[in-house]
């Protein structure tokens, strides 16, 4: 999905088709807008202020990378900028509390293998749920790579961390999300499972 | 045989395919005497595999309306935006100088609307060059009343009025003051107008040049409302009473 590469320098270019190449990662854009503010209004003026910043530093733009990353950093930084100093801190995530969890929480549900969870049915209502569950920097993380497809070294540049954290919340993100899958399913009753959230303090 | 420190970092390149064969092999090794390591490595390629598999369900968005016409606008508007500041430029000193001037009125008379009239008249260039949704012919009032609503605004969207020749384009949410205010942006004979809708009702009706504009104030139900328009943009008494009529 990780698509959006340009082919010739931006230089050369004119203005229109450049304004074309971001204005058709719109649809990625607004999800991930609305994944990290949780409101319409305010991923829609995320999305604004990034076009508009794209578009005024389109001479920054590294002909031949990847645009559709170039913009997700760009989102990034200013969803960063714009909660600095709020309380919430994805990165206390990374503490060892998470390691807490993530033990609670190994091993899955009874027989769990990855194909019999994907010959599930409603596995995509369920994996939305489990998504939306996760700590905020795991969920990026895992979303960033699994369907966006950018590389490790892309996303740790959006998220301004080191390429050792993304993988590192890659792998915690995917490991809470696949027990959190089972582990629901193996007993029967979400509010009988444990929460991968609330493990967290 | 490697130590589960050692595997760990790479369980997350090899469930992707990223190890070259030889660290490869040496997960496969570890893994295959280590239950603790197959079961993350397990763990995390059930992760993988299951969002992968629903990648292209998670990732279908509809976008909601308005959006892709504002930026499409705003890409638009680069060129636009560039010839605005280039004369920008080129004003400035007279803009900074009528601005004193403006501003000296108020201090000297306290009439505030020209304060007013002065700060909508910037807001409706700066909305109008950088966010004008020129392909927004025919917007539904509805919808732009559903738009102001997510920000907490209760307010009646005066819709399209043909016999005036206003085509509503849009709204916006506008930075005012220490706040913000509901900003319409319409067109009158295809030149642009703006609506603005202030949360205070103690200002004196009147009509207001500035910066090149005609400001009309109202109020109506504790609110003021303000129309500015281009002065040669032709007579806006018509358009204003309208306005008046169906702005709540």
């Amino acid at each position: 999905m990780a698509t959006g590469r340009t082919s010739g320098p931006v230089a050369s270019q004119d203005a229109e088709a450049f304004g074309a190449e971001v204005l058709a990662q719109l649809t990625p854009l607004y999800s991930a807008a609305l994944r990290l503010t949780r409101s319409r209004p305010d991923a829609e003026d995320l999305v604004q202020d990034t076009m508009v910043k794209a578009l005024r530093f389109a001479d920054r733009f590294s002909p031949g990378t990847n645009l559709k990353a170039w913009l997700f950093t760009i989102l990034h930084n200013t969803w960063r900028n714009t909660r600095r100093g709020a309380s919430r801190n994805p990165v206390a995530a990374d503490s060892e509390l998470v390691d807490l969890a993530d033990e609670r929480v190994a091993g899955g549900g009874p027989g769990a293998t990855p194909e019999t969870l994907l010959l599930r049915s409603t596995l995509g209502a369920e994996l939305r749920a489990s998504l939306e569950r996760l700590p905020e920097a795991f969920r990026e993380a895992v979303w960033l790579r699994d369907v966006e497809e950018f590389s490790y070294a892309e996303i740790a540049e959006m998220l301004a961390v080191p390429v050792g954290t993304v993988m590192s919340r890659i792998s915690r993100g995917r490991r809470l999300l696949f027990t959190d899958l089972t582990t629901r399913t193996a007993i029967g009753s979400a509010e009988a499972s444990v929460d991968v959230h609330r493990a967290i303090p | 045989m490697s130590d589960c420190r050692d595997i760990d970092s790479l369980i997350t390149p090899y469930a992707d395919g990223e190890l070259p064969p030889s660290r490869c092999a040496e997960v496969d090794l570890h893994v295959s005497a280590c239950p603790r390591c197959r079961a993350r490595l397990v763990q995390e390629q059930g992760g993988r595999l299951a969002i992968r598999h629903c990648a292209a369900d998670l990732a279908g968005m509809t976008l909601p309306p308005g959006l892709a016409t504002r930026c499409r606008a705003t890409v638009c508007a680069r060129d636009r935006h560039e010839t605005m500041a280039v004369w920008w430029r080129a004003w400035m000193p007279l803009a900074a100088a009528l601005l004193v001037v403006v501003v000296g009125v108020v201090v000297l008379t306290g009439r505030s609307n020209a304060l007013l009239a002065a700060q909508l008249t910037a807001d409706h260039l700066k909305c109008f060059a950088v966010f004008t949704p020129r392909e927004a012919t025919g917007r539904d009032a509805r919808v732009a009343e559903q738009q102001l609503a997510e920000y907490g605004w209760r307010v009646r969207v005066p819709a399209s009025s043909p016999a005036h020749d206003l085509q509503l384009l849009g709204v916006r949410r506008c930075m005012y003051a220490e706040g913000t205010l509901p900003h319409v942006m319409y067109t009158v004979h295809g030149r642009p107008v703006s609506l603005f809708s202030l949360a205070e009702g103690m200002r004196p009706a009147a009509v207001v040049d500035a910066l090149g504009h005609e400001s009309h104030i109202w109020q109506r139900g504790g609110r003021t409302f303000v129309l500015v328009a281009p002065r040669d943009a032709g007579p806006m008494t018509a358009v204003a009473e309208y306005l008046e009529q169906e702005a709540r």
